[in-house]
């Protein structure tokens, strides 16, 4: 028998839910073989059997499970096949256990959860037998919860405090008696719709309030030309083969890279009163999903490495899978920077909240066309605004500017961005 | 309170030193500790400073040492014993559970013990099977001792301080370890209590008792399981005997999760009392069950990477911590 534990998909998952269980209890399982789509914080994946055998699905579809959690087992083909909620079904008649040894060997091993939970392989039979720790069998004896009727999400499927506390709060309790507030004529419906948050919302609305409250910003805006980067984006786009689709954000990636390069304090992150210097440069791009509200940054690793046709066809691409639901591994972490783009929308400028670690993120306004002093001369000229947040823990004032300075120099003198990376 | 970046063994020198100033009845004891300076240089200067009455180079003959420490005690002096290594301390293990420890029961309280043995323990240093114990437990069993295993340079002054005032027999065991470790030591005189842990660091997910050394270890796992959004609490232990329970039943009754940390062998260790004290204290609060880490079962090995191997790390806790929590099913 082997577990099925919810997988750790993302840095910031808690918890994940089966979304569509593929196979069903009884099922007989390869290795390799799509067994259910799990939904992370961030994204949907599909979770793959690691062994053969035949599948006992634990945990149902739409309940959430902490990481680590048993949601299923596979257990072995040629063995009778348990029920489909084995562990929980009451069963006539008394199920020893087996008898405690009277005394341990010292390297004895601790049970493994693969061990069997009869003496005959037979099912945990719930109620005396439910395996509970002793503070979720004095939380359930306090809040009237029926411990054989939940199921354990701790190690060897035990029962912990959350579930217990989970099983209490989930309880439909009777509503409450008394006036009913008066309708607003016209408007049917409450005055308050409460609606739940998508888990990438919770983790959004969790991981922006601790970056306000816990990181210490200032921020730095620039207005850089970009006639010319507009200009050699159009010549790209018409006459390098790969470049058909680069953006202005590609640009700035690749900006920011060899500026990150050069101020290294940039690329730094402020952990337990020390500083991290960070030595790949892994750049985040703050995208809309493709559907529902929400924030996704997909990361273009080692920007420093990757010249700027490179940097346009992967960000396209990690960009792609992030807001299909599907991302490869690693496409939404790791980011030591990132860079976050409303130009789009026709924003002037705009401040972007840190996303911590890092140290710093690029806010990005729209091109405009205005009039510009040159050489004592209006003539029009095409503008962009930049603002930097900065975790002033990190780096300071002086560097922010200068790092500012250099991706302006470098937008503003978009050949320096074609020249192929240094090692 | 002001304070200074000291050395370990610097901070239990100025202990020495201060306690030797202000108490004429308080002496030194042990194998080259006054021309040489001591194995781990903790009494160098101190023959200069106070002369060979009261810095007594020993013969190679710990029972002898600790009889003489002993019985000087009981005629009203103060000697704190220098043992090279706790390993010695075998040798005069008699004395010091049915002398040391016994004497001042055994007389009704007529005769008292107000000695100090000094030891540093702990292996990593390649020193083989006979020279790397760590050996809290044998004294932590003896009622009438009191043992102590401070782990910074302001603990490692301060309780030796209060072990050389009190009247009962004090181990004090240091690490080889730990010597060179550099911590702020306030200024002044100061003394640290026995029988009292320190929180090292405050946490919601896990509580994590380390013993000696281990202390210091699992406060670095604790900072690295940060990563992993696991908040540890550490205590170091501080005092072997007798236990503060307080901070430790209180911070396992809020995390209702424990791990327990020593270098020795867990198995009859002090992480088996912290365990089972914990147990006792904390059963209907405990969410996961108590687990322990401990060296290898084994005697020392010489070769490096095998002791390595037999030492616990601060991947070990963290690995292990995982496991408490409930972010791992199973230890492998």
């Amino acid at each position: 028998m082997a577990d099925v534990n919810m997988p750790k998909l993302s840095d910031t998952m808690e918890e994940g839910t089966v979304v569509e269980w593929k196979k069903k209890s009884g099922d007989v399982v390869k290795k390799g073989d799509v067994i259910a789509e799990v939904e992370s914080d961030k994204a949907t994946f599909d979770l793959e059997s690691e062994s053969d055998g035949v599948l006992d699905i634990i945990v149902q579809q739409g309940v959430p499970a902490k990481i680590g959690a048993p949601i299923a087992r596979i257990g072995d083909a040629n063995a009778p096949t348990p029920a489909a909620s084995g562990r929980t079904t009451p069963q006539s008649g008394e199920v020893k256990k087996p008898e405690q040894p009277k005394a341990e060997p010292e390297e004895e091993p601790l049970p493994s959860p693969s061990a069997p939970s009869g003496a005959d392989g037979a099912p945990r039979v719930a109620g005396s037998d439910v395996k509970a720790s002793p503070l979720a069998r004095r939380l359930a004896a306090e809040l009237g919860v029926n411990l054989a009727a939940i199921q354990g999400s701790g190690p060897e499927g035990r029962i912990v405090k959350e579930d217990v506390q989970a099983a209490a709060g989930n309880r439909t309790s009777p509503p409450p008696a008394g006036r009913v507030p008066p309708r607003i004529a016209g408007r049917p419906g409450p005055d308050v719709e409460v609606v739940e948050p998508t888990r990438m919302q919770a983790t959004i609305a969790r991981r922006m309030a601790e970056a306000k409250s816990t990181v210490p910003e200032f921020t730095v805006t620039v207005e850089a030309r970009v006639d010319l980067a507009v200009a050699m984006r159009q010549q790209l786009k018409d006459s390098v083969p790969g470049a058909e689709k680069v953006t202005m954000t590609d640009f700035l990636v690749r900006a920011c890279a060899l500026a990150l390069r050069k101020f290294p304090e940039v690329n730094t992150s402020w952990v337990d009163g020390k500083f991290q210097r960070k030595r790949r440069i892994s750049i985040g791009l703050a995208v809309a999903p493709s559907q529902g509200m929400g924030l996704l940054v997909p990361v273009v690793h080692d920007a420093d490495t990757k010249d700027l046709i490179q940097i346009s066809i992967e960000s396209r691409q990690v960009i792609e899978r992030a807001r299909s639901g599907r991302p490869a591994e690693g496409d939404l972490s790791g980011a030591t920077f990132s860079i976050s783009n409303l130009g789009m929308y026709g924003v002037d400028e705009f401040v972007a909240i840190i996303n911590p670690p890092e140290a710093a993120i690029l806010a990005v306004g729209a091109i405009k066309e205005v009039p510009v002093v040159e050489a004592g001369r209006i003539v029009a000229g095409k503008v962009m605004r930049m603002t930097l947040s900065v975790d002033h823990r990190v780096f300071y004032g002086a560097t922010a500017a200068q790092f500012m300075a250099e991706v302006k120099r470098l937008i503003e003198n978009p050949v320096t961005l074609v020249v192929p990376p240094t090692p | 309170m002001a304070a200074e970046e000291k050395l370990y063994r610097v901070a239990l020198r100025e202990a020495l030193a201060e306690e030797m100033e202000r108490d004429d009845s308080v002496y030194l004891v042990g194998e080259d500790i006054g021309k040489f300076g001591g194995a781990y240089r903790v009494t160098e200067g101190l023959l200069d400073k106070f002369g060979p009455q009261r810095v007594v180079d020993a013969p190679i003959a710990e029972e002898a040492i600790v009889g003489t420490a002993i019985g000087s005690a009981m005629l009203g002096l103060r000697p704190v014993v220098e043992l090279m290594t706790i390993n010695f301390s075998l040798v005069a293990y008699d004395q010091i559970i049915n002398n040391a420890a016994k004497i001042r029961y055994m007389f009704g309280g007529e005769a008292k013990v107000p000695m100090v043995i000094r030891m540093p323990g702990g292996a990593g240093h390649q020193l083989s099977a006979q020279h790397s114990h760590s050996l809290e437990v044998l004294y932590g069993l003896i009622p009438g001792l009191l043992v102590v295993a401070p782990t910074t340079p302001e603990d490692a002054k301060g309780m030796l301080k209060s072990a050389i005032r009190t009247d009962n027999p004090v181990m004090f065991l240091e690490s080889m370890s730990l010597y060179n470790v550099r911590g702020m030591v306030p200024d002044g005189d100061y003394t640290t209590p026995i029988g009292t842990a320190a929180v090292r660091r405050k946490g919601s997910d896990i509580t994590i008792v380390g013993v000696s050394r281990m202390a210091v270890l699992a406060n670095e796992a604790a900072k690295q399981l940060e990563d992993e959004d696991i908040d540890a609490e550490v205590i170091d232990l501080r005092s072997i005997r007798p236990i503060d329970w307080p901070p430790i039943v209180e911070s396992v009754r809020r995390t209702s999760r424990c791990l327990v940390v020593e270098e020795g062998w867990a198995t009859y260790g002090v992480t088996a009392e912290i365990a089972a004290g914990v147990q006792e204290r904390c059963f209907d609060y405990l969410d996961a069950p108590i687990r322990r880490l401990g060296g290898a079962q084994v005697p020392m090995p010489y070769s490096l990477p095998l002791e390595k191997a037999s030492i616990p790390t601060s991947e070990d806790i963290k690995k292990l911590a995982r496991v408490v929590v409930g972010r791992k099913q199973t230890d492998g």
